[in-house]
């Protein structure tokens, strides 16, 4: 084993030591990377919605395609009610994207391969979605845990399963990213890895794994970007509308 | 099956690993508090470049590209019904125009026929009077013949008569009797 | 080196969840092909429910798989 594939997600401070009283915020090599990925967002959309000319280029298609794209999933999946959330879900989309992509070069750093980084953008999602859900019903939002059409003898179980499974959709929201992002970039690593140690008669084989790999790792991280973005939706299709 | 492969190879590190310091970084607390503080630094101001620039923008050009497009197809439309009334208008002067000519036509067509009509009725009377006319004429001429046959047959037969018989006729006689001769002529001619 | 021992056969046991995952995708999968033999003109509506399906599907078996790592790195 040349390194341990683990290394590459390991965080260390970049730059002098930040603290707050007694909390330290030093800027890290995830915080670069995040820096990185917003930055690249927000100057392609500067940039490509600049002209506002009336036959797009391809910058200006290529965000307008976005757009469209994340347009129709939200009312798709959450009606015409979520549009005030566009910015959100189109933000949080984005931000995920670009963050699998910037990971998939290699010696960079994965945000997303982070479990906190997944979970606090899940629990932001998940305390956003319960507060617009009591704002909108009040408290018949908890009719949320009690389906329709069920026997009154099960109902206790019923609502119980309900709540755990409301509860843990953070857990499974931020899980299902972190989990992807690190086993494909582990394995991307060990591959790698096995490329080195066989050397240049036998590493021909994992080298093309290796490159297989890759190819479908950029599918699995626009993939875990749109069902992280469609599965918000489908949580605040829940709270805006509360058929279950 | 990448992850069966990403358990063994964790597997057959973890030996090596336990030797180093712990094994997975997401779990080190010590990292916690900085990334989610920059999280949410950028995670804000990205929504805030997204909310505030990108998609105003984004929204402007898309309506603005629509609002052109349907201009546009209205304009078309417009054309297309001018064009359809201007074709209309068209097929009505040439069918009008058919008509007039059509009119034209038959008037001329009924005038000749009057005209000749007119001309035909007007030599049919000329003709007929010039055959009256000329049916007289003949008839006199008949008459006139007959007449004439009678002193003259008479004349000739008196003349004869002297000629042959050296006797002077009677002038009287012989007619009485080319007369009575003729007669049993004309009866046998009919 | 008992407890070593017990964390690698726990963790192996936690691997197993991955089967269901494969059992399950490969459901979601072959129910979408058959579909959409039967009826190709609804495959292309359905193809982000499957993409839907699939990465949920996974990550229930990377639940599992977050567990064995749990087990051998966070203990």
């Amino acid at each position: 084993m040349a390194t341990n594939p683990m290394t590459q997600f390991e965080v260390y401070s970049i730059g002098p030591k930040i603290q707050i009283g007694n909390i330290d915020i030093s800027f890290t090599n995830s915080s670069l990377f995040m820096v990185i990925t917003v930055a690249l967002i927000s100057i392609f959309f500067i940039l490509s919605t600049q002209k506002k000319s009336l036959i797009p280029g391809k910058m200006q298609l290529l965000a307008e395609m976005i757009y469209e794209f994340v347009a129709k999933m939200i009312s798709d999946t959450a009606g015409k009610d979520a549009r005030p959330y566009f910015p959100f879900i189109l933000s949080l989309f984005l931000f995920v994207l670009v963050a699998n992509m910037v990971g998939m070069i290699p010696y960079s750093f994965t945000v997303t391969s982070h479990i906190i980084v997944t979970f606090a953008l899940a629990f932001f999602i998940f305390i956003g979605v319960t507060i617009i859900g009591f704002i909108k019903h009040g408290i018949s939002y908890l009719k949320l845990f009690v389906p329709s059409g069920v026997p009154a003898v099960l109902l206790p179980l019923i609502v119980v399963i309900e709540i755990i499974s409301y509860l843990s959709r953070p857990i499974s929201l931020s899980v299902r990213l972190f989990a992807n992002m690190m086993a494909g970039h582990t394995m991307l690593k060990v591959f790698g890895g096995f490329v080195v140690s066989l050397g240049i008669l036998g590493g021909w084989l994992p080298l093309g794994f290796s490159v297989a790999l890759t190819g479908l790792e950029i599918l699995v991280a626009f993939l875990q970007a749109y069902v992280f973005a469609i599965l918000t939706c489908i949580y605040l299709n829940d709270a805006l509308h509360l058929h279950h | 099956m990448d992850k069966f492969l990403v358990l063994f190879i964790t597997f057959s590190s973890s030996a090596a690993l336990a030797a180093e310091k712990a094994g997975m970084p997401q779990l080190n607390p010590e990292s916690w508090i900085p990334q989610i503080f920059w999280l949410a630094l950028t995670f804000s101001v990205l929504y805030l470049v997204i909310a505030k620039i990108a998609l105003p923008r984004l929204s402007e050009s898309i309506e603005q590209r629509d609002d052109h497009i349907s201009d546009h197809i209205d304009e078309a439309k417009n054309l297309k019904n001018q064009a359809e009334k201007k074709y209309q208008e068209y097929l009505s002067l040439i069918e009008n125009a058919k008509k007039e000519a059509k009119d034209l036509i038959n008037e001329n067509k009924k005038k000749l026929q009057e005209e000749f009509e007119n001309k035909k009725k007007e030599l049919n009377t000329k003709l007929e009077v010039k055959l009256e006319e000329v049916d007289k004429e003949i008839q006199s001429f008949k008459k006139e013949a007959i007449q004439n046959i009678g002193s003259i047959s008479s004349e000739v037969a008196r003349e004869l008569v002297q000629k042959i018989s050296k006797i002077e006729a009677n002038k009287a006689s012989v007619n009485a009797i080319v007369e009575e001769v003729s007669k049993n002529y004309l009866k046998e001619l009919n | 080196m008992e407890l070593e021992a017990a964390k690698m056969i726990g963790a192996g046991l936690a691997a197993i969840a991955l089967a269901g995952a494969g059992v399950g995708i490969g459901t979601i999968f072959g129910n979408y092909l058959s579909g959409a033999m039967r009826n190709p003109s609804a495959a292309q509506k359905q193809f982000p429910n499957l993409l839907l399906g699939f990465a949920l599907a996974e990550a229930t078996g990377l639940f599992g798989l977050v567990v064995a790592l749990i087990i051998l790195f966070a203990f």
